[in-house]
């Protein structure tokens, strides 16, 4: 055997029983007899030899315990040998037998039993298919069952980021190709069953171009898709996290206890160094902000108290997901909260006040593709600026006049 | 009402365990022997069988009883030889329909 070997990409899926035994036979009458699968692009290395004619067969694994054994039993190994067969190597989740004798006896010789004999990996690949399509939605059943404490939509807009459209892409990938080879063996075991016709000849020219450009252009998909996530990831978290506040500003799309602080006749106000901001964005919900202010104040009259403001903010990209966002934010409240009757005509497109279970007033708002949910953890003073109620006018005020 | 796979025995599992129930065998004189029964008629080709054994094997219709080197000798089991005698009443009955058929033509 001549020590020059190459690689050849298949021409069509191994799954394609037909066509890639065919694939093989040919490549033997050209001078190319098959060594082993390697592991990349569908890639086959082969020896250089003077043409032959040789017969090439897939057997398909019967069980999980052969599917990760790389040959298949020795016992399967010797009979196949006894009839003119020997081993050559495994190719995913078949076995290549071949034969140099003409006259050998076929492998398989009952198509009945040979339709059998598939039934194994058809399930198999049915099953990935299932599997790559159940796991996000079971994912989306969970978050939804525990809508009460998490909310599925909160948990898509602040967990779905662009590595998760990346995946939820493999998934569908994984899954269409697992459909796709299920309906291939599943043809090829009713032909089999039904009309008893034995394996033949199938011309693996008509579609091997595109076979084999289609999983050149699929790699380099795959790659560009990781690669661009993972930098618009970065570049989707630039300036996005967790901060210390500053004593004063950032500005911001909601009235701060600063803001409010600056209407009143307060003596002092200094924001504390425990106030912190979680700033994040994703495509269905371009602006994020979870902020807990927290100030010592000092009023006109000297008396000290906290003042602490804590929002979580919402800019989606519809409306139709911010009443969703809404109504999640909501059903947590009623679970945990006592609802606080307030004026018929709000403003506000949504709107339910409550007072937690510290018994602090805070509130669910919703107006156009806005949401927040709003509290005052601390109103140690009696100011009229600086409490729930003016916030709660003030931003309302502020939404109408579009100076948010 | 349809029947299910293993209720459906071909002419390859029929003439397997008609074998089997001769003698114990292994997979290569269950091959020679079908070949001798039916002169040729029925081959077995080396993976028709091992799948055949191998599910036979897993319904219980055979078990494994020596194993030397490579080979594996099996035995028809009590399940195995039910199967094979319902098969058979099954083919007669068909036989005996085909003849008293044609002899009302």
């Amino acid at each position: 055997m001549s020590s020059e070997t190459k690689a050849f990409m298949a021409p069509c899926s191994s799954m394609d029983i037909e066509r890639m035994q065919t694939w093989l036979e040919d490549m033997a009458a050209d001078g190319w007899l098959l060594q082993k699968r390697l592991f990349f692009l569908n890639r086959y290395r082969f020896y250089k030899i003077s043409p032959l004619k040789t017969r090439y067969r897939l057997m398909a694994v019967s069980d999980n315990l052969e599917r990760w054994n790389t040959a298949p039993n020795a016992d399967h190994q010797s009979l196949a040998e006894e009839f003119g067969w020997e081993y050559v190597c495994k190719c995913k989740l078949f076995h290549v037998y071949r034969s140099y004798d003409e006259e050998a006896r076929e492998l398989n010789t009952d198509p009945a039993v040979q339709a059998e004999s598939l039934r194994y990996i058809q399930r198999r690949a049915l099953f990935s298919a299932l599997i790559a399509v159940l796991i996000p939605l079971a994912f989306m059943a969970i978050l939804w069952f525990f809508s009460g404490t998490v909310g599925m939509w909160r948990s898509i807009i602040r967990d779905y980021t662009i590595f998760g459209y990346f995946r939820m892409f493999i998934l569908l990938s994984i899954s269409v190709m697992g459909i796709y080879r299920s309906i291939t063996l599943l043809r090829l075991r009713h032909r089999l069953k039904t009309h008893g016709l034995p394996i033949k000849r199938k011309d693996w020219q008509k579609k091997a171009l595109l076979n084999r450009v289609s999983r050149c252009v699929g790699l380099v998909l795959f790659v560009f898709l990781l690669y661009s996530s993972m930098v618009l990831q970065v570049a989707q978290t630039d300036g996005m996290g967790f901060y210390r506040l500053a004593k004063e500003g950032p500005q911001m799309p909601f009235p701060t206890v600063l803001d409010l602080a600056k209407e009143s006749d307060i003596a002092s106000i200094e924001r504390s160094d425990s106030s912190r901001v979680n700033v994040w964005s994703h495509y269905l919900s371009p602006v994020n902000y979870t902020w807990g202010e927290i100030t010592d104040a000092v009023d006109a009259d000297g008396n000290k108290g906290m003042v602490s403001l804590t929002i979580d903010y919402h800019e989606l990209c519809s409306e139709w997901l911010a009443r969703r966002i809404a109504n999640e934010y909501k059903r947590q409240a009623i679970k945990i909260g006592t609802p606080v009757e307030k004026a018929a005509d709000s403003g506000w497109d949504m709107a339910y006040f409550y007072l937690n279970s510290y018994q602090k007033p805070t509130a669910v708002l919703q107006k156009g593709k806005i949401v927040m949910r709003v509290e005052f953890p601390r109103q140690d003073l009696d100011d009229p600026y600086l409490n729930f109620d003016h916030w709660v006018e003030t931003m309302l005020t502020k939404l109408n006049s579009g100076s948010r | 009402m349809a029947r299910k796979a293993m209720e459906i025995l071909t002419e390859s599992m029929f003439y397997v365990l008609m074998a089997l129930k001769k003698a114990p065998m292994c997979g290569t004189d269950i091959a020679t022997a079908v070949e001798r029964r039916t002169q040729n008629r029925v081959l077995l080709g080396p993976a028709t069988l091992y799948t055949i054994l191998g599910k036979f094997e897993k319904e219980g219709y055979i078990r494994e009883i020596a194993v030397s080197g490579r080979k594996r000798t099996y035995e028809i089991t009590a399940i195995g030889l039910e199967a094979y005698e319902n098969e058979w009443e099954r083919l007669r009955q068909c036989l005996a329909d085909a003849e008293e058929s044609e002899r009302s033509c």
